[in-house]
């Protein structure tokens, strides 16, 4: 890394430890406000991790939801030592668990009404039509929860494996091991798909 | 003379470090000069180093510290095993070319914000949060339970008469019997679905289930409770312990108990109560024996969280009842001399009879006040057009408004009680008995039933109902309040509701078909024309019959006062093969794409027609006790489910099950027949459960119920019916030919509908337990319901209803 780069990291990396201790302060003034500001900061990472690791989006949406209600509830514990985004990817990843465990069997669907009937218009929902890299969406899918979300914390955030560890609530170990799995998972997975589609 | 070379032996010591001094020093010499032993040295070096290093891994060993040191995350030595391995294998290579470019590939990936609604979801949560903030005297606000999709309506009632000792009675503040106890023994938490049912006695507040009345648990509190209240916000409910003053706070995720706070009042608590707005606790008190001019009560506002006493308003009466109406923005604080109706700052704003309980309307801004005159009952309104004060016979007990801007009153007559049930207008519509002499009311808007609480016990029943015989039944109002334009709950002027009855509701189409009624023989049963209307297809919702006609035109009929509504027209070219009512929506399925129109039973409105694209043709619909959708398909084992509110569908795999008939029972458990395997389940949305057990019948089911006593009842092809309880079937009945329909009737059992026998033209139907002897219909007979007095209808397809007064009785 450049001595630039370097500085321009320690500036950014500042700004955010200002950032996070504002807003703990803010959380003890009021709660509804810091909700805010957390949710319209960070609600687009939350919800596009939540999404690549559910490739749903309306599971991811129902699922950003909880991660910022449970957040707004729990903003009372949030301290100092606290970095924010770190604490809501702790959150996300244990709310996409428990999702995950216990919904195996659902997946909802939305239903298109009709042309020319009702009255209600619909909202549109554009999430399912956005063009994706259809490859990596889809082996992020479907590699297992712990696996995905360690490759997703490196890729996304650039989070040391420490950092990765105290997210997931695991050791070390642990995290560099799955990041080796999920890597090795895409490449075994991308080796098929091109051996199934050689053009 | 020839230059002597280092010999293997000297270069494997020297490269040892075992060579002596001299010896060294003539070595390294002769190497610097020599170029064949230096090169021999050389590779002696190497071959040191080769043997040196770390064992070559195999490749999965190896990949975890690759992974690693792609990351900057290994320790020098494993770096420099991996490094050796890699130098050695082509695949690890590709491996590690493969992986370098997937973060670049995943943080390429868009980054997408979610959907408006979650952004409305949580600034809500922010922006409603903001009141928290502790605030100078709000208003006593709204503790009344109307949550978007409540389906309760609660009352706060009370009780009194010193005759009934199971009931809490305070001191009285005038040394007289008091009258009013104020007890709020029910509510109803819409979160987690439970009705929390004080027991006085048993110091204990019970968790049921409010369709059932099924006990889910008893929390102990201790002590002697005397009144519940509904945090819904912190979603507790909180406990009243009068002679301690002490609230005691139960968690209502976990049901347990998780705390409890004295209350630094004076006087004694009498009632207590949530304000929604700010949150926070209201308690009303009681001083005993006041000095003249000094305050008999007050009402002492604490916060939620910090249980801090906030203000503190003195009253000259004291209140014994706080009752908010539904903006929070009046309440009246109703004592036995007298009920003060004040605004949100307290200020009183009219002073009225004082009583047991009274109620805000839900359509109107009047207040009703139940007292007692004499031994006897009066209704007291106030408002801006309020009718005259109502005579009641029997002393006064309870009261609660009713969703269509009327009242619902309880009155002991000595022995047993009298439920009325009272129009907007201030006239009585309709009474039933029941045993229950006393105790806290609450209505259930979807089933129209009332439940009666005392001190732990739940009696339930159905809503004193009639249908007007022919010639009074223009003296009734039309029960379809929510059509009419009067409805507004706003305090500016509106139309006189007097003026109301004389005037048809807006959606009425045609004459009273009871008006038109003509006697049948044999029986009972009379024919009800339907102004041209031909049901093709008949699902009932509460007193609503919904009908879909030969044009797919929707209208509904309403079983107890005879009207009919005109809805609308389905969308043009929609073909429904399935027709089912519950919450309060209506559905129109078509089997072959399962497309699902849907009509809001509520707003008497036409929603819209939604693709589901299930896939396969569809062979069971029902809908649950929250009006969702569940959909069967014949050629794949997943049960969808499909929520109007949202519009989305959810799926559910039941694994190899075939749906060939669905039910739901007054839990929301769904209930399936799968004649592949010969077997029926059940399905528990809220735990995700499945049971099934092997049951063999002849012929293909054709009808499934689960009656109130949660018998599932089976109907076939060929004519059987069974009764199935555990994992046990009963032939009951053998008709011989199909059976058409079941449906439950007043009370909750379960009747048939089939042809009757070859030979015969017309329809049956009876108890599917064979308890009675059929009733029968002249014509063919294409639904089969029942209104709440029992009366059956039956629609005829060529145009009209036959009613049975025998009906279910």
């Amino acid at each position: 890394m450049t001595s630039a780069g370097m500085s321009a990291a320690i500036a950014a990396d500042r700004a955010r430890t200002n950032a996070d201790a504002r807003l703990v302060a803010l959380a003890r003034e009021s709660r509804g406000e810091a909700l805010e500001l957390i949710y319209s900061a960070y609600k687009s990472r939350i919800y596009s991790f939540l999404l690549r690791l559910l490739a749903d989006p309306v599971g991811a949406d129902d699922l950003t939801q909880d991660v910022f209600t449970k957040a707004y509830q729990a903003l009372g514990t949030l301290t100092t030592e606290h970095r924010v985004l770190p604490w809501l990817y702790r959150i996300a990843t244990n709310t996409a668990i428990d999702h995950l465990r216990r919904k195996r069997r659902f997946t909802w669907l939305r239903v298109g009404r009709l042309a020319g009937t009702g009255e209600d218009p619909l909202m549109p929902d554009v999430h399912g039509e956005i063009p994706e890299r259809d490859q990596v969406r889809r082996i992020l899918s479907t590699l297992p929860v712990e696996q995905s979300t360690a490759l997703l914390l490196h890729s996304l955030e650039g989070y040391s494996y420490k950092e990765i560890a105290e997210i997931q609530n695991c050791s070390v170990t642990a995290v560099r091991s799955r990041l080796a799995r999920a890597r090795q998972a895409f490449r075994d997975r991308y080796a098929t798909t091109e051996a199934l589609h050689p053009s | 003379m020839g230059m002597v070379h280092v010999s293997a032996e000297e270069l494997s010591a020297l490269l040892d470090g075992e060579l002596s001094a001299q010896a060294a020093i003539r070595a390294r010499q002769h190497l610097t000069e020599c170029p064949s032993c230096s090169s021999e040295y050389a590779l002696s070096v190497r071959l040191d180093e080769e043997l040196r290093q770390p064992p070559v891994l195999a490749c999965n060993d190896v990949l975890e510290v690759l992974s690693a040191g792609l990351d900057r995350e290994t320790g020098e030595g494993e770096q420099a095993a991996a490094q050796r391995h890699l130098a050695d294998c082509q695949d690890c290579r590709a491996s590690l070319a493969a992986w370098s470019g997937l973060a670049s590939a995943i943080k390429a990936l868009p980054v997408i914000a979610p959907s408006a609604r979650i952004d409305d979801a949580i600034y809500a949560i922010a922006r409603s949060r903001r009141t928290y903030r502790p605030a100078p005297v709000r208003g006593v606000a709204a503790r009344a339970l109307i949550a978007a999709t409540a389906v309760f309506a609660i009352i706060v009632a009370s009780l009194g008469s010193g005759a009934a000792p199971q009931t809490a009675l305070l001191p009285s503040p005038t040394g007289e019997r008091a009258i009013v106890a104020s007890i709020q023994q029910i509510v109803f938490n819409s979160r987690n679905n439970t009705v929390y049912v004080l027991d006085v006695s048993g110091a204990a507040v019970d968790a049921r289930d409010p369709g059932t009345n099924d006990l889910k648990t008893r929390i102990q509190v201790g002590g002697e409770p005397t009144a519940l209240a509904l945090n819904e916000v912190a979603n507790r409910v909180l406990v009243l312990d009068s002679a301690q003053k002490r609230v005691t706070e139960i968690d209502a995720a976990s049901n347990t108990v998780v705390g409890a706070t004295t209350v630094a009042v004076t006087g004694t608590p009498t009632s207590i109560s949530v304000d929604p707005a700010t949150n926070n606790i209201v308690v009303t008190t009681s001083t005993k024996s006041p000095a003249p001019g000094t305050s008999a009560g007050s009402v002492a506002v604490i916060n939620s969280e910090t249980k801090q006493l906030e203000t503190v308003r003195e009253f000259s009466v004291a209140p014994r009842l706080v009752v908010p109406d539904q903006q929070g923005r009046r309440s009246a604080l109703v004592s036995a001399d007298q009920t003060q109706l004040v605004d949100s700052s307290y200020k009183i704003l009219e002073i009225l009879p004082g009583g047991v309980s009274a109620a805000f309307s839900k359509q109107s801004d009047n207040l009703a006040v139940l007292s007692s005159s004499g031994t006897d009952s009066v209704l007291t309104f106030s408002g801006f057009i309020a009718p005259a004060a109502l005579k009641l016979a029997g002393a006064p007990r309870a009261l609660t408004a009713l969703p269509d801007g009327g009242y619902l009153v309880l009155v002991d007559l000595g022995g047993r009680g009298r439920i009325s049930k009272i129009t907007r207008q201030g006239a009585v519509f309709a009474s039933v008995e029941v045993a229950v002499t006393t105790g806290d009311l609450i209505y259930d808007e979807t089933t129209n039933r009332f439940t009666v609480a005392n001190n732990g016990r739940l009696d339930t029943a159905q809503m004193p109902d009639q249908v007007a015989t022919v010639p009074t039944a223009s003296a009734t109002p039309s029960g379809s309040a929510g059509a009419s334009p009067t409805a507004s709950p706003s305090a500016a002027p509106i139309a006189t509701p007097q003026a109301a009855p004389t005037a048809p509701a807006v959606a009425t189409i045609g004459p009273n078909v009871l008006a038109a009624a003509g006697k049948l023989t044999p029986g009972n049963v009379y024919n009800l024309p339907l102004n041209g209307i031909q049901p093709q297809f008949v699902a009932a919702n509460g007193s609503r019959l919904w009908v879909l006609d030969q044009s797919n035109r929707v209208s509904s009929f309403d079983t107890n006062t005879g009207d009919l509504f005109d809805i609308g027209p389905l969308r043009k070219g929609a073909k429904v093969s399935y027709w089912v009512a519950g919450g309060s929506y209506v559905y129109g399925v078509d089997a072959a794409n399962g497309e699902v129109n849907i009509i809001d039973a509520a707003r008497e409105r036409i929603v819209g027609a939604f693709a589901t694209n299930v896939l396969s043709p569809v062979s069971a619909v029902a809908v649950g006790i929250d009006g969702r959708l569940w959909i069967g398909l014949r050629d794949a084992s997943y049960l969808f489910v499909f929520d109007p509110r949202t519009q989305l569908m959810n799926s559910v795999d039941l694994v190899g099950a075939r749906i060939n008939a669905l039910t739901i029972d007054g839990q929301g458990r769904i209930y399936y027949a799968d004649d592949v395997r010969g077997t029926v389940g059940t399905f528990d949305p809220r735990t995700s459960k499945v049971n099934e057990v092997p049951f063999t019948r002849r012929g293909a089911t054709t009808a499934l119920l689960v009656d109130s006593t949660s018998t599932l009842w089976v109907g076939t092809s060929t004519g059987e019916i069974y009764s199935v309880r555990g994992s046990k079937g009963t032939l009951t009945l053998s008709l011989h030919r199909p059976v058409t329909a079941f449906a439950p009737d007043q009370g909750g059992r379960a009747w048939y509908l089939a042809q009757l026998p070859t030979g015969l033209s017309g329809y049956a139907f009876g108890p599917a337990d064979g308890s009675k002897a059929p009733r029968s219909v002249a014509g063919p007979a294409q639904s089969l319901n029942f209104n709440a007095i029992g009366r059956a209808f039956l629609a005829d397809p060529r145009g009209g209803f036959y009613m049975s007064i025998e009906g279910g009785r």
